[in-house]
């Protein structure tokens, strides 16, 4: 079964309520309403319902299916902003809530914070920085997270790694330069996602141009640093490095390499790269030359999941990312309540 | 109330330096931080003293202090 058809099924057994703050953008109404009609997620509209209709009659696109929610419901978002003011680890006050609860994506995100809805998926009018900064003020990061990150799912058809041909790789958006103690919490927080949505343990390697001290200078070191931190900090994940990226995923390169036992080398299906521009290139070079799907970005190290996609997604691809939404937020709800 | 002063005063509250090393070009990201979180809450600190609204998303064009003192509408001296 390929990694998406597993994502779809698992999302069809468990079922979770997704947020749409942009349910006038057509292409974000096309597609969240063919979720809900495949029944991978209960959709919620969160904005202005006469617009919503507008855009349904324009666009042909049946709304039965969703649920609306009101952004100008003034009794609604009081009470919203009154039980996000009780939540024990609410992150802004009383008044800056107020400010922009009037806005679909911060509505969207207080409703996710107070659990009146499980997950939010947004991106298409959105830019990335807005979306960090809003969940950043409503959400907030979950303890002992040092810096978000994006991690971005790769199937490579045709590519059997050690694990199979699906790689998580991080972080091509967020963090644009971590230092080592980022790289480690990049890391840790990228093993853990990725574990979960796999339902096996993450081989994480810390990529670089150098394997095991091959090379040298600052960003080796930066790396390397990382790689102990990260062991340090978690030593229950498989989490290795140094390496170069052929030494990380190819086990006959490895074993020429790597002098030195390993959980990861030649096997490795988590790639943490340097800084963000050789994460974005590395990706896009295999978006470019393999044949592969990519799902994602997810940005991790929030209390709450949330998947950005990017204004350029294909229908089929926002679908996809609708699907993966929910099995993250099931898979975080499950986590909460003492489920494996 | 002086915005340029209140503006400086809630810099130093969020970003945790003394408010003598903040001026009116300090450079919020490379001279204070990057951080995303300790930017909102520079941003609610104005908010909640000068009883103004900032749009975050207009906040990401704003690189300096004076930036926000221009952008709550004052001149800076």
């Amino acid at each position: 079964m390929s990694f998406i058809d597993s994502i779809y099924d698992k999302a069809k057994q468990n079922k979770q309520r997704i947020a749409i703050s942009e349910c006038t953008n057509e292409l974000m109404m096309r597609v969240a309403v063919r979720a809900a009609a495949a029944g991978i997620a209960d959709i919620v509209f969160v904005g202005n319902p006469i617009e919503i209709e507008k855009t349904s009659q324009r666009c042909k696109i049946d709304l039965s299916a969703v649920t609306i929610v009101n952004v100008g419901d003034e009794t609604y978002k009081e009470r919203l902003a009154e039980r996000y003011d009780e939540l024990p680890n609410k992150v802004m006050g009383k008044k800056f809530v107020a400010r922009r609860i009037g806005d679909p994506l911060y509505m969207a995100m207080v409703m996710e914070s107070v659990g009146d809805a499980d997950c939010i998926f947004a991106g298409l009018d959105t830019t990335t920085y807005e979306f960090i900064l809003a969940a950043s003020s409503i959400i907030g990061r979950a303890a002992g997270v040092i810096t978000p990150a994006a991690l971005l799912i790769m199937e490579i058809e045709g590519f059997e790694g050690g694990q199979g041909n699906c790689f998580g790789m991080s972080d091509g958006a967020i963090c644009l330069e971590p230092t080592s103690e980022e790289l480690a919490c990049i890391s840790i927080l990228s093993c853990d996602t990725f574990s979960a949505l796999m339902g096996r343990s993450a081989r994480c390697a810390l990529l670089s141009s150098s394997t095991c001290g091959s090379g040298s200078g600052p960003s080796v070191d930066r790396i390397s640093a990382a790689v102990k931190l990260a062991n340090a900090q978690r030593p229950d994940l498989m989490i290795d490095g140094e390496f170069q990226a052929d030494a990380a995923i190819n086990a006959r390169v490895a074993a020429k390499k790597v002098k030195r036992p390993s959980e990861v080398s030649g096997r490795a299906d988590v790639l943490i790269f340097p800084d963000a521009a050789a994460c974005n290139i590395g990706t896009k070079l295999i978006q470019q030359y393999a044949n592969s799907r990519s799902y994602g970005p997810i940005y991790l190290g929030f209390r709450q999941a949330f998947i950005d996609c990017s204004r350029g997604d294909t229908e089929d691809r926002i679908f996809d990312n609708i699907a993966l939404c929910s099995v993250m937020a099931a898979n975080r709800r499950g986590r909460e309540n003492g489920v494996e | 109330m002086n915005i340029e002063k209140t503006v400086i005063r809630c810099a130093a509250d969020a970003y945790s330096v003394d408010e003598s090393t903040i001026t009116l070009d300090t450079d919020i990201r490379s001279q204070l931080s990057k951080q995303s979180l300790l930017l909102v809450a520079f941003i609610s600190s104005i908010e909640e003293e000068l009883n103004v609204t900032i749009d975050l998303g207009e906040a990401a064009a704003l690189k300096t202090i004076r930036d926000f003192v221009d952008k709550i509408g004052q001149p800076a001296e």
